[in-house]
């Protein structure tokens, strides 16, 4: 319909986990209305760090009509309730940020309000008792939940762990099969329109020249279109999130399958633990500043729990955003755009984001600069709002034991970080926004689990009778523990429901990404 | 209860409607926490002279916090109902109905209006209203309360009041007094302040009472007596992006009852509404007084309005803009106090019930500390959202002739106004940002009704062929149909149900 025509060939360069979703997403899209193709280079490697994921990856994968069962068998994926924190307020202190509502409103007002009025007069029952998907994480049930809203069984989501390179495969086979076209070879030029700013073509090694229209660049850290071609510029964060190094390690499952990530603050930053089916994930992300990668290394093989089934990888970066994830014809998703360490399992979620917004403002021929201009605005919001949420990790502590916790402890936050902080802390109250992956649980896991304890609470809470109040936390507090116990265990819900193939054949095969 | 310090007196200056919702929500919401005493400035019952409330559908919400019921409330305050407002003359020969409710219905992940510009691509005439609901059932006069079921097309639609202002305040009066609230009538003569520039108490005219309070709610409309002339706080004027700041107003008869809409006319200083209540209805022009004056502006209304003019043309003043803080110290202004913008959009309530909502949820348990800020961040976006999309209608008119529309036609426009157009105008895509208080099927309902067309739809929308988004198309214009026809005649579902007027003496 419009004059300037349809976009005919759009080229994804790199094939990780960036470039196979967006592949796949237009290629659902778009099916047989232009050109997808995608250029990846076996030399270079994927990164595949964001193994675990928030519930809003449902969403993704429902729109593309993927059937959970087969891509959890696939991808060796286990369900995830939450994240445990642990040694984060102080060492020794632990907690999960779930995926769920902690109780729920009583005449409007947030029920941490009630627990935390309580807790004033005397009574030490943790907030966590009070969240289903937390008490059934410790006990390591899972079930999916209650399409019922009356049933607390509905008060929660749940999101996946998986082998982020299985689910690039799986990806791709979906992607295939809907027409993408994958080109094997490495990237040696970029050819730039001469007035600048627009991509024109890719050559590959062996000489071949790749024209298209529209470019996602989905080559990871080194942006090889975005900056490297179109210089867009980063924003440096390490300021705020000065950790800009990771190692990574699989290792054998040992124990229960549980079900949730657990990242536990060390000395120089954190420990992440991912369990999948078939092994758990093991990584470091630390601060090159404080410790070199030897002995962060060290730190990770100390810390398995079973046998490494492949040699540990060490990762480099710098914490930002690019200036402009969409410049001209060419849109950045995943590391391209920006890294933010996936202390929050956000790296995938943030490439969904990508790819929602780059489906619904697709350009035409005509490069409408609206288009950027929209997008850019979007993506800026989300990738500060994940930023900040990140930062309040590290800024709410009272460790003391290194002068990397003093840094983060006394480090200057973004104004709209120290506003959310005040706001809860003085009264419990969660400043409104609109944009944002996570909500006030969320916001509220973090604070309470980092004793960011509101001073206040709200002064309508104390209309609600002492000893109905009471009676009700009570009933609430047993009725979590019941549902819980009656929901089956993990392990034996995804060996009925999705068990991967390799699952009951021993677990040492690994598929390094 | 153990004294922790809360607030234990709440104060609001001010005798209308303002004031009483304030007063009616404290009162129902704190329990019997703290004392609400209101302070009435003996003229200040501005909502007495005849002025019909077109409301939104979110203060059915705030009824019922308020324990009042919709069909007391209805026949109490001749209420009528509102499937949206009419919007005539905004550009030549044109009209349109701004919906309470929904186009049509999100299909495989597009919203409706892609699909909408697609057909409209293929040179088909499309006339957006046909898919909606509560359009099609206003522009035949009909009106049933919609079904909760989420599946039925009924839920695309909801509806919101019209109300008679004076009897809507009588009422909000009974449920603040009945849940405690204290009356006193007098001016206030004199506001005694602290060195930080709280307010200690305030000194009554005549008697020379003394009144304290932790809390002083500004209520007292445009006139802000405690947060302007008190305290100071600035005045943030928009009369130059928003000009029309006086009104002046009419009853009429209303022997036979239209349809639920409210009217909102262009006119060549400004624009005329219409309220339609049981038995009369209320009209007013408001205007641009620096262009118009008050008896010409008089002389217009009467014509609009016809033969019958019911009661004496009463005027009115309130420019738009709002007040850079709010919140400030020991007071809070509510509803006009804090901010007003032309009424266009039937916000004027709805403004001051979220201002009311906002100060329930961050009422202050001690001296307000962090709460001011966030208030004050919230009202503040709310009603420089609530200005662009009053701008928008004067920004996306297309009318000619006269120094009023020649004044709109080449007034700037803020950014993020300029943004939300753009965007719109490119390919469809509503932009909403922080704390909107309207859904976006306004922005929709108003760039459709203007005849504004995005240039090209969503590439979403291009994927099914266009046989079978015709199809669909019809399916729902024809379930859309059969439910409007469905409906009552809006007198006969008003008699039909027992919400007739109770006769006032």
């Amino acid at each position: 319909m419009s004059k300037y025509g349809p976009i005919r060939t759009v080229v994804i360069v790199g094939g990780g986990t960036a470039g196979w979703m967006t592949a796949a997403a237009l290629s659902w899209a778009f099916r047989g209305r232009m050109a997808i193709r995608l250029i990846e280079s076996l030399e270079i490697g994927t990164v595949g760090v964001g193994e675990a994921t928030i519930p809003h990856i449902h969403s993704f994968n429902d729109r593309l009509g993927i059937d959970e069962r087969e891509f959890m068998a696939r991808t060796q994926a286990t369900f995830k309730l939450g994240i445990e924190f642990r040694n984060w307020g102080r060492i020794g202190d632990a907690y999960l940020h779930p995926f769920g509502a902690y109780g729920s409103p009583i005449g409007g007002i947030g029920f941490h309000h009630y627990w935390l009025k309580q807790r004033l007069a005397g009574d030490p029952t943790p907030l966590s008792d009070y969240s289903l998907p937390i008490v059934a994480a410790y006990l390591n049930r899972f079930k999916p939940p209650a399409a019922d809203r009356r049933s607390l069984l509905s008060t929660f989501s749940y999101a996946y762990q998986f082998d982020a390179g299985l689910y690039a495969a799986f990806l791709r086979h979906y992607a295939e099969q809907r027409g993408v076209v994958r080109t094997e070879g490495k990237i040696t030029d970029v050819r730039v329109s001469p007035e600048g700013g627009t991509i024109q073509s890719v050559t590959l090694g062996g000489g071949q020249v790749i024209e298209g229209d529209l470019f996602v660049d989905c080559s990871g850290f080194r942006g090889l279109l975005i900056e490297q071609a179109l210089h867009a510029g980063y924003e440096d964060w390490r300021h705020w999130l000065p950790c800009d190094s990771a190692v990574a390690v699989p290792c054998e499952t040992v124990g229960p399958w549980i079900p949730y990530t657990r990242a536990t603050a060390d000395e120089y930053g954190w420990r992440w633990r991912i369990p999948l089916q078939h092994r758990v994930g093991n990584g470091y992300v630390f601060c090159s500043r404080y410790i070199d990668a030897s002995a962060a290394t060290e730190v990770l093989m100390r810390s398995l729990e079973g046998p490494h089934l492949a040699e540990p990888r060490v990762l480099r970066f710098v914490t930002g955003k690019r200036r402009k994830q969409w410049l001209g014809n060419c849109v950045a998703i995943g590391l391209s755009s920006g890294f933010l360490e996936p202390l929050e399992s956000t790296s995938i979620h943030l490439i969904q984001l990508a790819i929602t917004n780059l489906i619904e403002l697709f350009p035409d021929g005509r490069l409408d600069p609206a288009d950027a201009l929209e997008f850019n605005r979007v993506m800026d919001i989300e990738y500060e709002r994940v930023r900040d949420f990140l930062i309040l990790h590290y800024n709410a502590t009272e460790r003391t034991d290194t002068a990397f916790w003093d840094y983060c402890r006394t480090m200057p936050l973004p104004d709209a970080l120290t506003y959310r902080m005040e706001l809860f802390r003085e009264r419990g109250t969660l400043a409104s926004y609109r944009e944002g992956c996570f909500l006030d649980p969320s916001w509220i896991a973090v604070f309470v689990g980092q004793r960011v304890v509101p001073r206040r609470y709200d002064p309508f809470a104390d209309a609600v009778p002492n000893d109905r109040l009471a009676g009700h936390l009570q009933t609430l507090r047993r009725t979590v523990l019941e549902t819980a116990r009656s929901m089956p265990d993990h392990r034996q819900f995804i060996s009925r429901y999705c068990p991967a193939p390799s699952m009951h054949q021993g677990m040492r095969k690994s598929s390094g990404a | 209860m153990p004294d922790n310090g809360n607030v234990r007196s709440v104060v609001i200056v001010g005798d209308g409607i303002d004031a009483w919702m304030a007063a009616a929500a404290l009162t129902v919401s704190c329990g019997g926490r703290f004392a609400v005493r209101v302070i009435a400035p003996p003229d200040d019952s501005i909502a007495a002279h005849g002025t019909a409330e077109s409301t939104l559908p979110p203060l059915r919400a705030f009824n019922a916090l308020l324990g009042l019921d919709e069909d007391q409330l209805i026949r109490a305050c001749a209420g009528t109902f509102k499937l949206g407002t009419q919007f005539v003359g905004w550009r030549e020969g044109g009209r349109y109905i701004q919906p309470c409710g929904e186009f049509g219905a999100t299909l495989g992940g597009v919203a409706f209006h892609q699909y909408l510009t697609r057909l409209r691509a293929t040179g088909t005439a499309v006339r957006p209203e046909d898919y909606c609901l509560a359009a099609v059932a206003a522009r035949a006069g009909s009106f049933t309360r919609p079904s909760q079921d989420p599946s039925s097309v009924q839920s695309t639609m909801t509806y919101a009041l019209h109300l008679d202002g004076a009897r809507y305040r009588e009422l909000l009066i009974e449920v603040a007094r009945r849940n405690g609230a204290s009356i006193t009538h007098g001016a206030v003569a004199e506001v005694l302040l602290t060195e930080t520039g709280s307010i200690t108490a305030l000194i009554l005219e005549g008697s020379g009472e003394r009144i304290e309070a932790d809390l002083f709610v500004d209520a007292s409309g445009t006139q802000a007596r405690l947060i302007g002339e008190a305290l100071g706080v600035a005045f943030e004027d928009w009369s130059d992006v928003l000009p029309c700041s006086r009104q002046v107003s009419a009853r009429c008869d209303e022997k036979q009852l239209g349809a639920p809409l409210t009217r909102v006319d262009a006119a060549a200083f400004g624009w005329m509404s219409r309220v339609p209540l049981q038995g009369s209805a209320a009209c007013s022009y408001v205007y641009d007084p620096m262009l118009l004056d008050d008896e010409s502006a008089a002389g217009a209304l009467r014509e609009w309005m016809g033969e019958s003019t019911a009661t004496p043309f009463t005027f009115g003043a309130a420019k738009s803009g709002r007040r850079v803080t709010p919140w400030q110290g020991n007071c809070v202004a509510i509803g006009a106090a804090a901010g007003f913008i032309e009424p266009l959009e039937s916000t004027a309530l709805h403004l001051t019930q979220s201002t009311i909502v906002r100060l329930l949820s961050l009422f202050p348990a001690r001296v307000p500390d962090v709460e001011p800020r966030e208030y004050n961040r919230l009202v503040g976006n709310e009603l420089e959202r609530a200005r662009d999309l009053a701008i928008a209608h004067y920004a996306t008119a297309q009318r000619t002739g006269g120094e009023f529309w020649r004044r709109r036609a080449s007034a700037t426009i803020p950014g993020p106004l300029a943004h939300k157009i753009s965007q719109y105008a490119s390919r469809g895509k509503l932009v909403s940002y922080d704390h909107e208080p309207l859904p976006e099927t306004a922005w929709l309902a108003l760039y459709l009704g203007q005849g504004i067309w995005p240039k090209r739809c969503e590439a979403l929308a291009e994927g099914p062929d266009i046989e079978s988004v015709r199809q669909q198309l019809t399916r729902v214009r024809a379930a859309i149909e059969q439910a409007a026809d469905s409906m009552a005649p809006h007198a006969a579902y008003i008699q039909q149900n027992g919400l007739g007027a109770t006769s006032h003496a």
